[in-house]
């Protein structure tokens, strides 16, 4: 990462005042049927949202809204000004999608640049600096000395990358990355699952993460949104939305048999306390940040302000059932 | 269940016999005139434009009926079908009976088409005194022999149709990329029906009626386009845009609305988009387009007959001039241009096959 591009960080991340992205009330009927109802989402600056939720319940649509690539009700603001009339290609916003979609007549290093290409206003005009761009893209991702290669020549996992350089390449206000861990194998996943955040955090980048995985969702993001069949049931940060789900869905969905304690005081839209409400007696409480266990060649630890998730934790001995 | 495609088929050749020309001017002699050869006829021979008029108003409206209850028929089937999807229907036939039915359904094509084609070349290829292998007719073509019926040498034919061939290559693509552009990506549905319709009327038109109409509408006051030379490519675009249209369409259609879409959030406006990532994407279904469009012009006949210029006669109209007088030589000399034409056109639709195969394979 060079001088510029902690620049241009710097200044998005000031320029990002209270919210950034603000959702107002969207919805979209496709085919008589409502796929997004009344869904209302706010982004901070250099915040990082999980949509949390089953397949089918909205997320990608809701994506699809922000970018600008589905017509819908409602309102997307960036910083207070409405996008109704701005198309997709004016939004400054960059997106991975499930499947990639790499240009496959381009290889890998016209893929990361097209953005620039597509974009004369950016300092990016001569290829010289596309060139540099775009190295100093894949070396963020690991992919150095992929330049030449053709897209159809990489793994699952590399085109993931690719297409997260090629979003990122551009400078997006706004990331959106829809499901990008689904479909890799399991080390790929978890190596990924670390350099992410990692990446994301360093660039300060706003972005929006979809997922129906809950370790994905806590690994990777600084408040959760949890949906279900086009609504929105419950925000708030990983811990809140894991302590005190707001029903019974939620509680299901997190792996948890029921929701026993007090029904939560707080309204869904807003981000629970860190951690002043007494945590509900069925949460485990002892164990704290600790690595996963290893699979083979990772390094991946949670970061130590999430609590422990009984998916994500290993068996303590005490608790272990006896087989 | 298949009630509709079958009475589309049966439609469809209805409509190419019925504006067929080429075939019934030269076996029907005179005895068995269609309507196109009658329009011709009138035309070219006699130089009744009023009777040749109200002819082709006749087959307008005829071909008219025809071509809407086709698309009636065969809009709810196979026309909108996508490209390049047969494969996963496509096997061996597995019972003997199968095999006997596809054999036998071979056999008669074969029979039909290639036995008449190969007679063609083999009399070009012999000599007619003595049966040997000779390629003189070939090497005749280079030079104008004495009481020939064509006023130039038979080479430059072959040069005219090329050159006509590229045009019309370059022209149906200016035309027909847009119009494919905007039948997919237009909002609007009429609007988008509107494309279509005014793309595909030239099909229901027979080239006959198109060049006749050239010829009367273009003799404008002062600046009598008739006499240009590109009014042929011109009207040989008309003749194949439907169906580099169709092609273009489909292979549009198969470009992956998600790439579409990714180059939309990066940044692409729709124009940009088009250049960067569907034309790319596209280039072997342009590509086999253009060699459509050029593999039509080669071997078009109908609107070429009325409107080529003696002194620039393209290859099939050279073949029908020298095939329509007496001589040996000038006989001769329409077999060495039919097995010429007949070459290089099956050698375009090869390389089209293998185009579309993998533009097919792409995605």
């Amino acid at each position: 990462m060079n001088g510029s591009e902690q620049d241009a960080a710097r200044r998005r991340h000031a320029a990002a005042a209270a919210d950034a992205l603000e959702v107002r009330r969207v919805a979209v009927q496709l085919g008589g049927a409502a796929v997004l109802d009344d869904v209302s989402l706010t982004a901070h600056g250099g915040e990082i949202v999980a949509l949390l939720g089953p397949s089918g319940c909205g997320k990608t649509t809701l994506l699809r809204v922000i970018a600008g690539l589905q017509p819908h009700a409602g309102d997307v603001l960036w910083q207070g000004r409405s996008l109704a009339a701005v198309p997709a290609h004016g939004r400054g916003f960059g997106l991975v999608f499930q499947d990639q979609a790499l240009f496959p007549h381009l290889d890998v290093e016209r893929n990361v640049a097209f953005g620039l290409r597509m974009q004369p206003r950016t300092q990016h005009r001569n290829a010289a600096e596309r060139r540099r761009r775009v190295a100093e893209l894949l070396e963020l991702v690991g992919l150095s000395g992929f330049s030449r290669r053709p897209v159809d020549a990489l793994s699952g996992g590399e085109a993931q990358r690719v297409a997260l350089a090629r979003a990122l390449a551009p400078h997006p206000r706004l990331l959106m990355l829809d499901e990008p861990l689904a479909g890799l194998d399991r080390p790929l996943r978890e190596q990924l699952l670390v350099d992410l955040p990692r990446i994301l955090r360093r660039l300060r980048q706003t972005a929006l993460f979809v997922t129906h995985d809950l370790e994905e969702a806590l690994a990777v993001s600084d408040r959760v949104a949890v949906m279900r069949a086009g609504r929105i049931v419950q925000v708030g940060t990983p811990r809140a939305v894991h302590e005190r789900p707001a029903n019974a869905f939620v509680a299901r969905f997190l792996g948890r048999a029921a929701a026993p304690g007090p029904p939560p005081r707080a309204p869904p839209t807003t981000p629970g306390p860190r951690s002043s409400g007494p945590a509900s007696s069925a949460a485990p409480t002892s164990c704290t940040g600790r690595c996963v266990p290893p699979a083979a060649g990772t390094r991946a630890c949670w970061r130590p302000r999430l609590a422990c998730y009984p998916t994500i934790c290993p068996p303590r001995p005490a608790n272990a059932a006896p087989s | 269940m298949l009630t509709r495609p079958i009475v589309a088929a049966a439609l469809l050749v209805f409509l190419f016999d019925f504006t067929s020309f080429g075939v019934v001017l030269l076996l029907g002699a005179g005895r068995f005139a269609t309507l196109e050869v009658e329009i011709y006829l009138q035309t070219v021979t006699l130089f009744d434009l009023r009777a040749a008029a109200v002819l082709s108003l006749l087959q307008l409206l005829l071909t008219a009926l025809v071509t809407s209850a086709y698309s009636s028929a065969a809009s709810r089937y196979g026309a909108t079908a996508r490209l390049g999807r047969a494969a996963t229907h496509e096997r061996w036939p597995a019972s003997g009976r199968e095999r006997l039915l596809v054999a036998l359904t071979v056999g008669a094509l074969l029979a039909w088409l290639v036995v008449p084609l190969t007679a063609l070349a083999l009399r070009a290829l012999f000599s007619v005194e003595d049966g040997r292998l000779t390629l003189a007719l070939f090497t005749r073509l280079a030079s104008r022999p004495r009481g020939a019926a064509l006023t130039v040498a038979p080479l430059l034919a072959i040069r005219n149709s090329l050159l006509f061939a590229a045009l019309t290559a370059v022209l149906s693509l200016a035309v027909g990329l847009p119009a494919a552009r905007a039948a997919i990506g237009v909002r609007r549905a009429w609007l988008r029906r509107l494309v279509d319709v005014a793309v595909m009327l030239p099909l229901g038109t027979s080239p006959v009626t198109i060049g006749f109409g050239f010829i009367l509408a273009l003799n404008l006051p002062g600046w009598d386009l008739r006499a240009s030379p590109v009014l042929l490519p011109v009207a040989h675009t008309l003749v194949a845009l439907p169906l580099v249209f169709r092609a273009l369409v489909g292979g549009l259609q198969a470009v992956p609305v998600r790439l579409r879409e990714a180059a939309a959030v990066l940044g692409a406006s729709p124009a940009q988009r088009f250049i960067h990532v569907e034309l790319p994407v596209l280039g072997r279904a342009v590509a086999s387009a253009a060699l459509f469009a050029a593999a039509i012009s080669l071997g078009e006949f109908g609107a070429s007959a009325l409107i080529a210029r003696p002194e620039l006669p393209t290859i099939t109209t050279a073949i029908f001039r020298s095939l329509s007088r007496p001589g040996a030589a000038n006989y001769g000399q329409g077999m060495a241009l039919a097995t010429l034409l007949m070459l290089t056109t099956a050698l375009s639709v090869a390389l089209i096959e293998r185009l579309r195969v993998a533009a097919a394979r792409d995605f």
